[in-house]
């Protein structure tokens, strides 16, 4: 369990009460609650890639970074106020936030995405499932792999102290991870799906989620089946999302919030010493709910008023000429992109 | 002896263009219901609507016994036979969206015209300028005169895309537009078919 893990809060607090002193704990790690809330940040972009504004987006990433974040941070992981969290004083596990990180970041992206409604043409007029594959598979293998990777320092990272545990933690980040790439490939096995090398980098990135409330209180055989379980979930949530014409670009709902909920479950589950207890699921099953009806009730309302009072969506003929030239005056792909006869500036001026 | 007077005709004339026109053929008696809310005329919608079903008739069989000349595909007008004033950009729009309309083919085409057709009331335009869209869109006279606004352009360019995207896909709708711009570029070498786009 993270024994500073409040020093965000506290930190936050402290700096609006003048209190230089209790900053301690915060700058002790300045790049790892940042990071945390980057990386939270990021999975509600790609959710809801090719069709937002960019301002919309960072309006509501202050919302995520500034209060949903915080606050479900310090009831699951410490306290403002110098006492401890209530989830935590319940006894809710989440060592390096499979829920405060990840289910939150990927409520937060569903709600962006009911709000934002799907791209042009994702969904035909009878429900009929559109696929849009991403551009370049050898990008998504090495975005995977660096997230992997970058994994290890971030679970391991969050014992906050060089000792022993991190190397059951670092094993089980690496298990789970593998875990959940075979339980993507040998579901799609099962309903006689090709196996995507998408779907296997997803499922590969569901095992960690998966792992990342339980890594340093499970055995290395229950990450095992910790990892397995979500990259089943990757394969079949999606098409659960998709079912409801809900479009997610990355599947980040299915691989952050699904798989992020049943990491939780599975570290009161497989708790070492203490394996299927009733008392700790129930335990972990209300700070799943909490987590779902806090993230995901104020994103919506948030990314609501921002649809309504600035407007999230851009036009369809941004989305005809693609929003990296639209929003950003760039171009993704010159290889491919002609735009002769576009001009930046006049495209200012009609936003 | 005419149902109504030349006043009320030319109402129900742009009442049919504006909003039944483009429809399917069963959207003759929605058109009559609405040009019959009128009471002095209710009583006389029956009679009106054989006598719309009989003038349709007489037109298509006297569609049918003329000879169609070969080169004139019925969806597609030339335009720049019809007016030589015709702008260059103007050329262009017209060649770049009939071709997007035709190139899916069969009803996927008709019903891409429809959507522009339906959809093109969300545009702010002029009445006069609306009339010939619409009129253009719906075959029945090719677009000359004042070069619109390049944004309007733009505007029904992408609703053709736009359709394309709902009926075929957004990748499908991709390449279409990707291989339409460059046969058009190639029929236009002059004008740039990207300040459209």
């Amino acid at each position: 369990m993270q024994p500073d893990d409040h020093a965000f809060f506290d930190a936050f607090y402290a700096a609006l009460a003048g209190n230089a002193a209790a900053l301690g704990p915060w700058l002790s790690s300045p790049a790892h609650q940042p990071g945390l809330n980057v990386y939270r940040n990021t999975i509600a972009s790609g959710a809801m890639a090719e069709r937002i504004h960019f301002h919309a987006y960072l309006i509501g990433a202050c919302v995520i970074a500034g209060l949903i974040y915080p606050v479900f941070g310090s009831w699951a992981w410490g306290s403002a106020h110098g006492g401890t969290g209530w989830l935590k004083e319940l006894g809710f596990i989440d060592f390096a936030g499979s829920t405060v990180v990840h289910s939150i970041g990927g409520w937060v992206a569903l709600a962006g995405i009911i709000v934002l409604g799907p791209r042009l043409g994702r969904f035909s007029a009878s429900g009929e499932s559109r696929p849009i594959p991403g551009h370049n598979l050898s990008m998504v293998a090495l975005g995977g792999f660096i997230l992997w990777f970058g994994w290890f320092g971030f679970n391991a990272g969050s014992t906050l102290a060089a000792n022993i545990d991190i190397g059951k933690i670092a094993l089980n980040t690496h298990l789970s991870a593998c875990a959940g790439a075979l339980g993507y490939m040998l579901t799609t096995k099962v309903f006689k799906q090709p196996i995507l090398l998408t779907g296997t980098v997803n499922g590969s990135l569901g095992g960690l989620v998966g792992i990342t409330a339980g890594c340093a209180t499970m055995d290395p055989q229950f990450a095992l089946v910790t990892g397995l379980i979500s990259g089943i979930i990757t394969y079949i949530a999606p098409k659960f999302i998709a079912s409801f014409k809900i479009d997610d670009v990355v599947d980040a709902v299915s691989v952050h919030g699904f798989c992020g909920a049943w990491g939780t479950l599975a570290a009161g589950i497989f708790f070492a010493g203490d394996l299927f207890s009733l008392e700790r699921f129930s335990i972990q099953g209300a700070g799943v709910l909490v987590a779902f009806v806090w993230g995901f009730g104020i994103a919506l309302i948030c990314y609501y008023l921002i649809d309504k009072i600035i407007g999230m969506r851009a036009s369809t003929l941004h989305e005809q000429r693609g929003l990296d030239f639209t929003e950003h005056a760039e171009l993704g792909y010159p290889e491919f992109q002609d735009t002769r006869g576009l001009n930046s500036d006049s495209l200012h001026s009609q936003r | 002896m005419p149902f109504v007077d030349g006043k009320k005709l030319a109402s129900a004339l742009i009442l049919w263009d504006e909003k039944y026109a483009h429809q399917p053929t069963f959207a003759l008696q929605h058109f009559l219901r609405e040009l019959c809310s009128d009471l002095e005329i209710a009583h006389l919608r029956s009679r009106m609507l054989q006598s719309l079903v009989s003038a349709f008739s007489a037109l298509q069989d006297n569609r049918q016994s003329r000879p169609t000349p070969r080169e004139t595909k019925p969806s597609v007008i030339k335009p720049a036979a019809a007016n030589l004033k015709t702008s260059p950009i103007l050329l262009l729009f017209m060649d770049l969206v009939n071709r997007l309309i035709e190139a899916p083919g069969g009803d996927t085409s008709m019903r891409v015209r429809l959507y522009v057709l339906d959809n093109l009331e969300k545009i702010s335009l002029p009445t006069q300028e609306r009339w010939a869209f619409h009129s253009w869109l719906n075959q029945t006279a090719p677009l000359t005169g004042r070069t619109p606004n390049i944004n309007i352009m733009q505007e029904i360019i992408n609703l053709a895309y736009v359709a394309l995207c709902e009926y075929l896909g957004p990748i499908k709708a991709d390449q279409i537009l990707q291989n339409t711009v460059s046969l058009v570029q190639k029929a236009h070498p002059n004008t740039q078919v990207q300040t459209l786009l």
